[in-house]
């Protein structure tokens, strides 16, 4: 894509470094975005989003050549740069997984409480209508909860990529899950409640 | 399984993070029990409702630049050409200021500009301009790692691949690894790298080889587009067209990339092949695919 302009056989070991940048630039600045927005989740600030997205790009940067693809994917490994970097920015020491990774999801899932999980309006709820509320919701949770909540509706990542990305087993993931669940279910059926909300749909065709 | 049982793995099921017995049984259940299943709507339309609020966060249009100055001086101080920094810093510019927004509404099937069927020529797209050299570059540099671009979390074996891939993303899309043993290609190896890039990443790619060796052919499975963009400009495109692109590159290789959308699915594929041999492929891919559907909501 970039060899216009210069002759690789000239200089061989720069063209070698070179194919790195490339590989870089093909695997890693494609999630430039998501990088800055989950950043911005985590912070609630423009500057300190600037600064960890940039911490984030460098130190992926120097790593990159030490990067294996292998286990989880360039995503998470960029997200697990970022959370390592929020999490000893907030001072948190870096926590280790425990055994119970090894358990599989159907494993946690049988240990998860035996409650009922609550239904908000029992299906007469059209979430796409509140955004707002949702968002006003889930940002009263703990942070523990909001960045799973964040990780888990990027869609795309495991229970175990979210584990492997927070440093924590995959247990904490489901639990802390189906606890932010549970939370929000309850503020949005009281948002429900008070505002008597229908099925109605809201035209979104601005959305995303 | 009754509600009390199923409801422990709804939110697991929900996430497509069950095992193939476990999605079996909880599917089964849902079938017969409308508040269960919507209580897996609900979870996924909580998600939608979340992941809309984190793409509505505005990236600072100038941040891409920063970093990428940033990371021009660390190049800089190891004594990389100068030539190349350039186009690091074209790159991340592209990168952040147009890229999808520009490519894709040309690149993305439509139904206004595509003339269906085998007689619709290609579309020449000039190498770096729009979403479909995207694609191009995608390919190459996944083709570039061999062995390497396997997942080592995904399973070798084609059959147990398209299962695999089939549970990963079920109830979302209809990821699949279709066998092409009749067009001589093998499947190669499977990562979860994304043809559309951006932000989004989710997908499936699949690279096939040819059994002389000469060629590499890659599948990408991914969301539809017209479900997950609301552009209006975008109408669905018809059932039956794609759309095809012929990409030149600047050493001169040419690699041909068709789109379509099958099964609420978007699947382009990419390949150095010709134009006729390539549609051949295409159309025993589209019949594989259509064979043993997986079940999607």
């Amino acid at each position: 894509m970039y060899e216009r302009g210069g002759s690789p056989a000239a200089d061989p070991d720069g063209w070698r470094s070179d194919r790195v940048s490339e590989r870089f630039e093909g695997l890693v600045l494609c999630h430039f975005d998501l990088v800055y927005r989950v950043a911005f989740k985590l912070t609630h600030n423009v500057h300190d989003a600037e600064d960890l997205t940039q911490a984030t790009m460098l130190r992926a940067h120097e790593a990159f050549g030490e990067f294996e693809l292998r286990e989880y994917g360039t995503k998470a490994w960029l997200l697990k740069i970022l959370f390592n970097l929020h999490r000893s920015r907030r001072g948190h020491p870096q926590s280790s997984a425990s055994v119970a990774d090894d358990l599989s999801v159907e494993d946690f899932a049988s240990e998860l409480s035996r409650e009922e999980l609550p239904s908000i309006a029992a299906g007469q709820l059209n979430w796409e209508g509140f955004d707002e509320e949702i968002k006003t919701a889930v940002e009263s949770l703990s942070p523990d909860h909001r960045a799973v909540l964040l990780l888990w509706a990027l869609g795309d990542l495991s229970y175990k990529e979210i584990a492997h990305i927070m440093d924590c087993a995959i247990g904490t993931v489901m639990s802390r899950l189906h606890r932010a669940r549970q939370q929000l279910n309850q503020l949005l059926a009281e948002y429900a409640g008070r505002h008597r909300l229908s099925r109605s749909p809201r035209p979104n065709e601005n959305e995303l | 399984m009754n509600c009390k049982s199923a409801r422990k793995f709804l939110y697991a099921f929900a996430d497509g993070q069950l095992g193939v017995q476990a999605n079996c049984e909880v599917l089964d259940h849902l079938k017969m029990c409308p508040p269960c299943a919507q209580l897996v709507d609900e979870h996924q339309t909580l998600r939608a409702a979340l992941a809309r609020s984190i793409a509505r966060v505005e990236v600072p249009a100038h941040l891409a630049a920063q970093v990428a100055s940033r990371l021009h001086l660390g190049r800089a101080s190891r004594n990389r050409p100068t030539w190349r920094a350039s186009a690091w810093t074209k790159f991340i510019a592209a990168a952040a200021c147009l890229a999808f927004a520009a490519g894709l509404w040309q690149f993305w099937p439509s139904e206004r500009s595509t003339p269906a069927g085998p007689s619709a020529s290609p579309v020449l797209v000039e190498d770096g301009q729009i979403a479909a050299s995207q694609v191009a570059d995608r390919h190459l540099a996944c083709c570039a790692l061999g062995k390497g671009h396997q997942l080592d979390s995904l399973p070798t074996a084609r059959a147990e691949l398209d299962l695999a891939v089939q549970r990963r993303f079920a109830g979302r899309f209809a990821a699949r690894a279709p066998d092409l043993s009749s067009q001589a290609f093998e499947l190669e190896s499977a990562s979860l790298c994304s043809a559309r890039g951006g932000e989004s990443g989710e997908g499936c790619h699949l690279i096939y080889r040819s059994s002389d060796g000469a060629s590499r052919l890659s599948l990408f499975s991914l969301p539809r587009w017209d479900r997950v963009d609301l552009c209006a400009r975008l109408v669905a495109v018809a059932p039956g067209s794609s759309r095809q692109y012929s990409v030149e590159r600047h050493d001169g290789r040419n690699l041909s990339v068709f789109a379509w959308h099958q099964d609420q699915t978007t699947y382009i594929c990419c390949s150095d092949l010709d134009g006729d041999r390539m549609k051949q492929v295409v159309a025993a891919i589209r019949i594989a695919l259509s064979n043993g559907q997986p079940r999607l909501k």
